[in-house]
């Protein structure tokens, strides 16, 4: 048998007092009176001569209760009984380290990397472990293989060559998705190419766990029974609260008002964000401000855990890139908000007719260059040109991004060659059929051999029916309130039709109440070209189109399917992509600093590698050597602001995930790499005692002893009081 | 007058004629104790070697010069030609003072009663005897310091009176001997029998001065020194507190270690006593609380007839 804490054993000396006790004599409690002391001296109280030992029961067992429980606080254990798991198998562990942005706040990524240490350095060469770090995305930085056969020690030495390698990008700034990296790391755990089944199979998660960590991908996932989770929750030491700022969408409405706003030149475009503070935030005074620009300063106040959408400050110019900055909390890694300037790409249409002349009222061009406004996301323009015009300059195709044709019986036979080569090249034809149009000239430009076209015979007025809500171009119509077209009447028009096994991929959007298509769209050539058909003009003489409501938002459909979308550039996040224009020859993307440019290569449409919040610079030289430049703002995701830790139990126990709590201990590999081999003794010393708990069955003797002893005196008492008393009586 | 109780009447029998204290004291009334020993000490009396003693004896003598011619009996001078004096009977009588010691070291006892009692019912015993032969008993108690004393008298209710004065409990907190002794020797110029009933619990060193001015004075003086038995053996065995009951004060005291020290101390002041009381021809007495009372009555009649020192007896005799 040997102690924990053998020093506690003095405390046996301890018997000491009872024996005492019992050889003294009792001190006299009651009153002898006497007539005179005149004869007597004080005796000394002294301790009785008597060798024997009154109540020896009684001295024996209150000598042995103080001894155990000596004994007890001595905390035995016998060193031969062998240590828990000692010669138990090794475990499977995924090492799962949290990179995301909200890891950046003070100590945090420092402290999870110590962590880590400490559970590799805790494993040992019959463990097999994996070592992987996870944001929005989950990589595996050494696999179980990779870790195969090698000390915990060693594998400390590869976390930290990896903590050493990924020192300038981790931790990121992407957002947690800590459900799909707990699947991806139970699916490695199940992919584990192993001899033997491991009984133990643990994830060990360290990560601040917070709120915004997306779990709901584990909804969708059979968790496996056999893999447990032990998170290792890093919280900052001092957390004075967060104030997060983000930028607010705004809602087609707005977006629309905002357009019809910009049209008469009246406001600049607004723009709001959504300013919210932690439940646990100590700070209620926040100030909004652009950089650069601190005199027009928004001061407010906001409680903890309140959320508010307000207005930004007033900018002297919108079309410089512009940073928004909110001041005044603890934790400054998502105080920032990047708003590029206004940049509306320029789309330039062509109308080609036989009049081509805006200021003419029944001229189609009238309504669609009163149409085109520039708003934050384009900057329309429009010129019309002659057919003669065209057939001298057929290179003016080449210069525009849409075509709008009108198409009569004077149209060039070249054009409709030229009008399908331009929309295979990725562009946009919109073709208005007016009245004596030839049939080759449109079986031309459809590809459609048989078709047949004619007037149409109408009486009074047609109607469109049939329209295609789930068309693009046509969706924004499909709400209950403006989805009526049936007061659009239409004058005049063609009738068209062709078999349908002659369609070509043909579309049709709408149909007059005769059946015969209204609009139509082909798709042309592997770019993305598109060719709309118009089988009614939308000026007066032909129908009531361009006078309804409906036209301007059809038209900014059509842009829109020419890749010129009147809608406002969604907010982007760290890891979105950034479109890349697809037809320009050269293209580079200037990160922000300290990034490098990167060119990107043929055929990218994207640039995903958006790993820092910032302005990205996509510059591209097209084939005509015209270089272009644009700026993208890239935010931080606002689920990283949500920094409140939730309780791993609670919140990946929903999901029916198992999560312990509970720490391994330090095993013999670890141990001899981390302690002396003192420190090892005790720390065995103490594992074993913990498993053996012999003090409490020494708790239980002792009580047993004091039980009887107790009855033992009472009994005595009794004994002694009941002759007195008959004495008395 | 007999006693009226039968109980009591076999107790006194049964114990060889002599009455148990014990027994003795659970008689409540202070008077009917005296009673009962007095009246048993008569029953023994006529088996007593000593009978024929009475102060009631009156006799002749014949004149000498220088007696009062008031006191001679014509009668027999006409009939005999004799000149002789009698001897009137009340000049017979004894004046007694009890002196009653009732300081609060009387009022202990080991037993179930306590020194003050037993020496109360010594002194009511001695006043019924001597009341009963028609002698004049006094009475002064004292603690620390002397009471008002009650004059010898002999008529009728002067013995209630002196019962109720004994029936007082003990009050006093010191002893002093001195003090009363002193009064008394002041106040009273007739010569008498004094009887001194106390533990004597209280330092000695004048107590031979004042009981040598008494006996000068022609007083006779009897001591009955009352004491219990525990204070003479000193039979305790447990080591406790003792508490003074005059003083208060407190000794923690071990008897195994005590006791030969204490017999010592209370042997040498007994022996001191004893000196005095020779050396001032005192009868002395020393009365533990458990013997008998009738052997006290007997003892102080025999020093009575044996000394021949009552002053009527004396004048008679001379």
């Amino acid at each position: 048998m040997s102690f924990l804490f053998p020093l506690y054993l003095l405390g046996a000396a301890a018997i000491a007092i009872p024996i005492l006790l019992h050889l003294r004599r009792r001190p006299p409690k009651d009153h002898q009176t006497f007539s005179s002391l005149m004869f007597l001296e004080k005796s000394p109280e002294r301790l009785t001569r008597r060798t024997r030992v009154e109540r020896w029961l009684l001295l024996a067992l209150r000598c042995l209760a103080l001894i155990l429980l000596a004994i007890m606080f001595g905390r035995p254990f016998l060193r031969s009984a062998q240590m828990p798991g000692e010669d138990q198998e090794g475990r499977r562990l995924v090492v799962m380290i949290d990179g995301s942005a909200s890891m950046r706040r003070s100590d945090l990524w420092e402290r999870a990397m110590g962590e880590a240490e400490e559970v590799l350095a805790d494993t040992g060469v019959n463990d097999e472990v994996a070592l992987v770090w996870f944001d929005d995305r989950f990589e595996v930085v050494r696999s179980f293989e990779g870790f195969e056969n090698v000390t915990g020690s060693a594998r400390v030495v590869a976390l930290n060559d990896w903590a050493k390698e990924g020192e300038e990008t981790l931790p990121g700034w992407r957002s947690t998705h800590l459900g799909a990296a707990l699947t991806g790391a139970a699916d490695l755990m199940a992919d584990a190419n192993t001899q033997h089944e491991m009984e133990e199979q643990e994830i060990v998660v360290i990560s601040d766990f917070q709120e915004g960590a997306e779990r709901d991908s584990l909804n969708r996932f059979a968790w496996p029974e056999v893999v447990k989770v032990r998170p290792i929750v890093i919280t900052p030491k001092t957390d004075a609260g967060n104030l997060a700022l983000h930028l607010v969408a705004a809602s087609e409405d707005e977006q629309e008002m905002e357009r019809e706003e910009n049209r008469t030149g009246l406001r600049p475009p607004r723009r709001r964000v959504r300013i919210t503070n932690g439940r646990e935030s100590e700070t209620e005074q926040f100030s909004l401000t652009w950089l650069g620009e601190e005199k027009n300063r928004i001061e407010g106040f906001l409680p903890a855990g309140a959320s508010r959408v307000m207005a930004v400050p007033p900018r002297a110019e919108e079309t410089r890139d512009g940073i928004l900055e909110i001041q005044g909390d603890g934790q400054d890694f998502d105080n920032r908000v990047y708003v590029a300037r206004a940049q509306p790409r320029p789309v330039r249409l062509l109308y080609v007719g036989a009049e081509a002349s805006a200021e003419d009222v029944g001229s189609p061009l009238f309504y669609l260059s009163r149409a085109m406004h520039r708003t934050p996301a384009i900057d329309p323009s429009v010129t019309g040109i002659t057919f003669e015009e065209i057939a001298v300059h057929p290179e003016v195709l080449s210069e525009i991004e849409v075509a709008v044709v009108r198409l009569n019986d004077q149209t060039p036979e070249v054009l409709p060659e030229a009008l399908k080569k331009f929309a295979a090249s990725g562009k946009l034809v919109l073709a208005i059929i007016t009245e004596g149009t030839e049939a080759k000239t449109l079986k031309k430009l459809t590809g459609i051999e048989s078709l047949e076209l004619g007037e149409a015979k109408v009486d009074d007025y047609a109607m469109l029916a049939e329209i295609d809500f789930d068309h693009p171009v046509l969706a924004p119509f499909a709400q209950a309130q403006i989805r009526d077209f049936t007061k659009i009447h239409t004058w005049r028009h063609r009738s068209l039709s062709f078999p349908e096994s002659e369609e070509n991929g043909a579309r049709v959007l709408a149909r007059f109440d005769d059946g015969s298509p209204a609009w139509m769209e082909w798709p042309e050539g592997d770019r993305g070209g598109k060719l709309f058909l118009f089988l009614s003009g939308w000026e007066p003489r032909e129908s009531q189109l361009a006078l309804s409501s409906k036209f301007v938002p059809l038209v900014y459909g059509l842009l829109g399917q020419a890749g010129f979308s009147a809608v406002a550039e969604p907010t982007r996040y760290v890891g979105d992509g950034i479109p890349l224009p697809g037809n320009e020859t050269e293209i580079r993307v200037v990160p922000p600093e300290p990034g490098e440019a990167v060119s990107a290569g043929k055929g990218e449409t994207e640039f995903v590698a958006t790993e820092r919040p910032g302005f990205y610079r996509v510059e591209s030289v097209d084939a005509l050597g015209r270089s272009q430049s644009r700026v993208y703002a890239i935010n931080l995701p606002p689920d990283e602001s949500r920094l409140e830790p939730v309780d791993p139990v609670v919140a990946l126990g929903e999901f029916g995930v198992p999560v312990v709590t509970a720490s391994r201990n330090t095993s013999a590999d670890a141990g001899e790499a981390l302690l002396t081999e003192s420190q090892r003794r005790r720390v065995e010393a103490e594992e074993k005692e913990r498993n053996q708990k012999l003090w409490k069955w020494l708790l239980v003797a002792v009580l047993a002893i004091l039980v009887v002893e107790t009855w033992l005196a009472g009994r005595r008492r009794i004994s002694s009081s009941a002759p007195a008393s008959a004495e008395a009586a | 007058m007999r006693p009226d109780s039968g109980l009591l009447n076999m107790s006194i029998r049964s114990n060889n004629s002599l009455i148990d204290p014990a027994t003795l004291m659970r008689i409540k009334s202070l008077e009917m104790r005296a009673r009962v020993v007095v009246e048993g000490f008569w029953k023994g009396l006529h088996k007593s070697p000593y009978h024929g003693f009475s102060v009631e004896f009156s006799e002749y003598r014949p004149y000498t010069k220088g007696d009062d011619p008031r006191f001679i009996d014509w009668k027999v001078v006409a009939r005999s030609d004799r000149v002789f004096i009698k001897k009137f009977e009340d000049e017979t009588n004894l004046r007694c003072t009890l002196l009653v010691d009732q300081s609060q070291s009387m009022g202990y006892g080991f037993g179930d009663y306590t020194k003050a009692e037993y020496g109360a019912t010594l002194a009511a015993t001695l006043a019924y005897f001597l009341m009963g032969q028609g002698d004049a008993v006094g009475l002064a108690t004292f603690d620390e310091k002397p009471d008002q004393a009650i004059p010898a008298r002999n008529r009728p209710g002067h013995l209630r009176r002196l019962m109720m004065r004994l029936e007082q409990a003990p009050r006093g907190n010191g002893t002093d001997l001195i003090a009363p002794l002193k009064a008394l020797s002041e106040m009273i110029r007739r010569r008498g029998v004094f009887v001194l009933i106390s533990d004597l619990l209280a330092p000695i060193d004048e107590l031979e001065t004042q009981l040598g001015y008494l006996a000068a004075a022609g007083h006779d003086l009897v001591i009955f020194h009352t004491l219990d038995r525990a204070e003479l053996e000193f039979t305790f065995d447990k080591a406790t507190h003792f508490r003074d009951v005059e003083t208060g004060r407190d000794l923690y005291i071990d008897p195994d270690v005590a006791r030969a020290g204490y017999l010592k101390k209370l042997n040498a002041h007994l022996e001191a006593i004893r000196g005095i009381c020779d050396r001032n021809r005192i009868d002395y007495r020393l009365v533990p609380t458990d013997e008998p009372l009738e052997l006290s009555l007997f003892d102080f009649i025999r020093s009575r007839k044996d000394g021949g020192l009552l002053p009527a007896r004396a004048v008679n005799r001379a």
